[in-house]
């Protein structure tokens, strides 16, 4: 990740606004839009449903982040864009407790106080494994592609600026 | 609210961040730590005697915008090694559960704790 020089001061102001903006979307998303779309396609598995609304958010943010990383890397935007857009939103947007706590709901609440080691266990082995890793999988790839996407784009438009 | 905890969040991941790659020298393990944190903070959180709207805020508002997952990639796909990338695949993946665990289970432990001390 390309490191920058700044203003702590500025870039902690520059980050709260894009966190607020960037939970605000992840709410909207997760929340509004999965119990709308539950609604309307009346679907019956909710908490998987959720969980998918989750992937698609966590890989959204990927491929954003991705795209900022490009763009502040070749100039195209400002540097403090990394910390509205990247730290802020994309930080923001995408969550990494939310996905535990998920994994958590989904091998079973109840199940949390029957002691630290049997859950531990059943963690390891059941939805925590599948949705964790999938979400690994699913960002990394997000991440990776889209990256690869914007910078070929920039390559190739240097390319055509300067053909000799 | 919710949007207010949430670039509270962000600005303490930021700050910690920044605070563990400058006077700790950590590099990537700086966003491990601060993720782990969030984690044990949402186990502990989870299991606390806390109203249920306190509990959303905090959990998806301020421990949303704390930890972050789209960071985690970045890192990991621009691993210089393998071995990097597994590393923080890895932790994150153990640090996880064990930390959620961790911290739902200390906040039982402190709950029983405090009711027994109300009975007697």
């Amino acid at each position: 990740m390309s490191r920058v020089k700044y203003s702590l001061i500025k870039a902690s102001f520059w980050v709260i606004i894009g966190g607020f903006v960037g939970t605000l979307l992840r709410f909207i998303l997760n929340d509004y839009l999965g119990a709308w779309l539950l609604n309307y396609f009346q679907i019956k598995n909710s908490l998987l449903f959720s969980a998918a609304i989750l992937v698609i958010v966590n890989l959204l943010g990927c491929i954003y982040l991705a795209m900022i990383h490009v763009f502040v890397a070749h100039g195209k935007w400002e540097a403090r864009q990394q910390f509205i857009q990247g730290q802020g939103i994309a930080g923001a947007l995408t969550t990494f407790s939310g996905i535990s706590l998920f994994a958590i709901y989904l091998n079973g609440v109840q199940g949390l106080q029957a002691g630290l080691y049997t859950n531990l266990y059943s963690s390891l082995t059941g939805y925590f494994l599948v949705l964790v890793w999938m979400h690994f999988l699913i960002g990394a790839l997000g991440y990776f592609f889209s990256y690869r996407y914007f910078q070929h784009k920039f390559e190739n438009s240097y390319k055509m600026a300067k053909p000799f | 609210m919710m949007g207010l905890a949430g670039g509270v969040g962000a600005l303490i991941r930021f700050s910690l961040c920044h605070y563990f790659e400058q006077k700790w020298r950590l590099g990537y393990q700086a966003l491990l730590l601060v993720n782990l944190l969030g984690c044990f903070l949402a186990g502990w959180i989870l299991g606390a005697c806390l109203t249920d709207a306190l509990k959303f805020v905090l959990l998806v508002g301020l421990l949303g915008g704390m930890t972050s997952f789209s960071s985690l990639m970045a890192e990991f796909v621009q691993a210089k090694n393998l071995l990097k990338g597994a590393y923080l695949l890895l932790s994150h993946f153990l640090g996880a559960v064990f930390c959620v665990y961790g911290g739902f289970n200390l906040a039982v432990k402190i709950n029983l704790l405090c009711l027994s001390g109300v009975n007697t």
